[in-house]
């Protein structure tokens, strides 16, 4: 079953044309793993998908289905605890029992969750996005570079994640720089403003 | 959407907008102490209770436009305003942006509240004759729309070049409108039509009505702007 068509997508920012008339179809329950160099336009393509930014041309279709997305890198509040801040975009998201899950979930990844967020490094505050993706259960997951900044006890815990969404039927959406490390079904490969298939 | 309010708290309280709020309060302090004990305890107490009020509300006036444009810029800053990603699926573009607006407004309505309590009690407190002015109070009120005003009129220009610099083209503008009147012509009522001035006594060039009015024109620019462009 389609979850994402994409028909004749492009996207220009001024002068500079990211990616031009890309149709694609992305298919429930498989994975896509994205690589290419920076500013390929791998993060723009999975904005695009996420309507965080809008095509400059071509359309999108996308099936009724919940979805969530792990950002490279964002800047997150430094006054409030790990915990409080988990708990508030849990309660964002409707999750029910939220604190049970938010000190288990913490207690999962190894991150305290009464410490400030100004006191963390790097590599804790990316478990803390990894974290907040999973305070939600959702059908298609997006991830841009979601390796970045983790040791290598969090990059193992990450990648048998990512095994089990892919066990359970999720359809995954994964930038890297790494290609290596995941098992994927499709391959795309962003070089030059174009974007071309490859298979595992 | 309480959750979602407090999320953009998180983000608005920040070292830098704390460090901003308290030296804010701190010369508004200063400013109504100075005022208030150079009175001159002989004259007229009633001409004294206008005096105090003019002569601080100036200074009240311009650092409260300042903080607001600073605010609204700060919030909406690309670093401030990532944390959308996290809530996408969760929360519509124009609820997040409603919410974050209102979080601001919120916050400077407070410290609006807190200027007047402080305008207030230093007045109760160095002026034996101090009275309570309903005037005072309606001009502590004109002066949150001010804020809000000027704070959404930065969040235009902070949209459409995407540039923290442009910060001190807004607060210039605001300069500009308090050089423009001290005469009034029709150069004067046509910049007054578009920006907003609060004169010393706290009362706009036009009416409060036509306040509003503005600020609900610029909120619409500004959602449909939000909207169209990219995160």
């Amino acid at each position: 079953m389609k979850i994402i068509e994409l028909k004749n997508v492009t996207k220009k920012y001024r002068r500079k044309t990211v990616f031009s008339s890309f149709s694609y179809l992305f298919e429930q329950g498989k994975t896509y793993l994205f690589v290419g160099d920076n500013g390929s336009g791998k993060t723009t393509l999975i904005k695009g998908l996420l309507k965080l930014i809008r095509f400059s041309g071509g359309s999108m279709k996308m099936a009724p289905v919940k979805y969530t997305f792990l950002p490279e890198r964002i800047d997150l509040p430094e006054t409030i605890t790990v915990e409080n801040f988990l708990i508030n975009i849990g309660l964002i998201k409707g999750v029910t029992n939220i604190k049970d899950k938010t000190v288990s979930l913490l207690k999962e990844w190894d991150l305290e969750g009464n410490k400030k967020i100004k006191e963390l490094s790097k590599g804790m505050r990316q478990k803390i996005l990894i974290i907040q993706l999973l305070l939600d259960d959702a059908d298609l997951y997006f991830f841009d570079e979601p390796l970045s900044g983790l040791d290598s006890f969090s990059r193992n815990r990450f990648l048998s994640l990512i095994r089990e969404l892919k066990k359970s039927g999720k359809t995954l959406i994964i930038s890297s720089h790494y290609p290596d490390h995941y098992s994927y079904d499709k391959i795309l490969h962003f070089a030059n403003g174009e974007i071309h298939e490859g298979f595992n | 959407m309480k959750a979602l309010i407090k999320c953009h708290f998180n983000y608005l309280i920040n070292k830098a907008t704390l460090y901003i709020l308290i030296l804010v309060i701190f010369i508004s302090v200063f400013t109504f102490i100075v005022n208030c004990t150079a009175l001159d305890f002989s004259s007229d107490y009633q001409e004294n209770n206008v005096l105090y009020f003019q002569s601080t509300f100036l200074t009240v006036k311009t650092i409260s436009v300042f903080l607001s444009i600073f605010l609204v810029c700060n919030i909406f800053s690309a670093k401030n305003d990532q944390y959308y990603y996290l809530i996408t699926f969760y929360v519509s573009r124009i609820k997040y942006f409603i919410t974050k607006l209102m979080a601001v407004f919120i916050l400077e309505i407070i410290f609006v509240w807190m200027l007047s309590t402080a305008y207030q009690f230093v007045g109760f407190i160095f002026y034996p004759k101090y009275l309570f002015m309903r005037n005072s109070l309606f001009g502590y009120l004109n002066l949150s729309l001010l804020m809000i005003f000027y704070g959404l009129a930065a969040l235009l220009f902070y949209q459409l070049v995407n540039n923290s610099y442009i910060i001190i083209v807004v607060f210039s503008l605001y300069i500009f409108s308090m050089i423009i009147n001290e005469e009034n012509n029709d150069v004067t009522s046509f910049f007054n039509s578009l920006f907003l001035y609060l004169d010393e006594n706290g009362i706009f060039f036009f009416h409060w009505y036509y306040a509003i009015m503005l600020i609900f024109l610029l909120f619409a620019i500004n959602l449909i702007l939000y909207l169209s462009l990219d995160l």
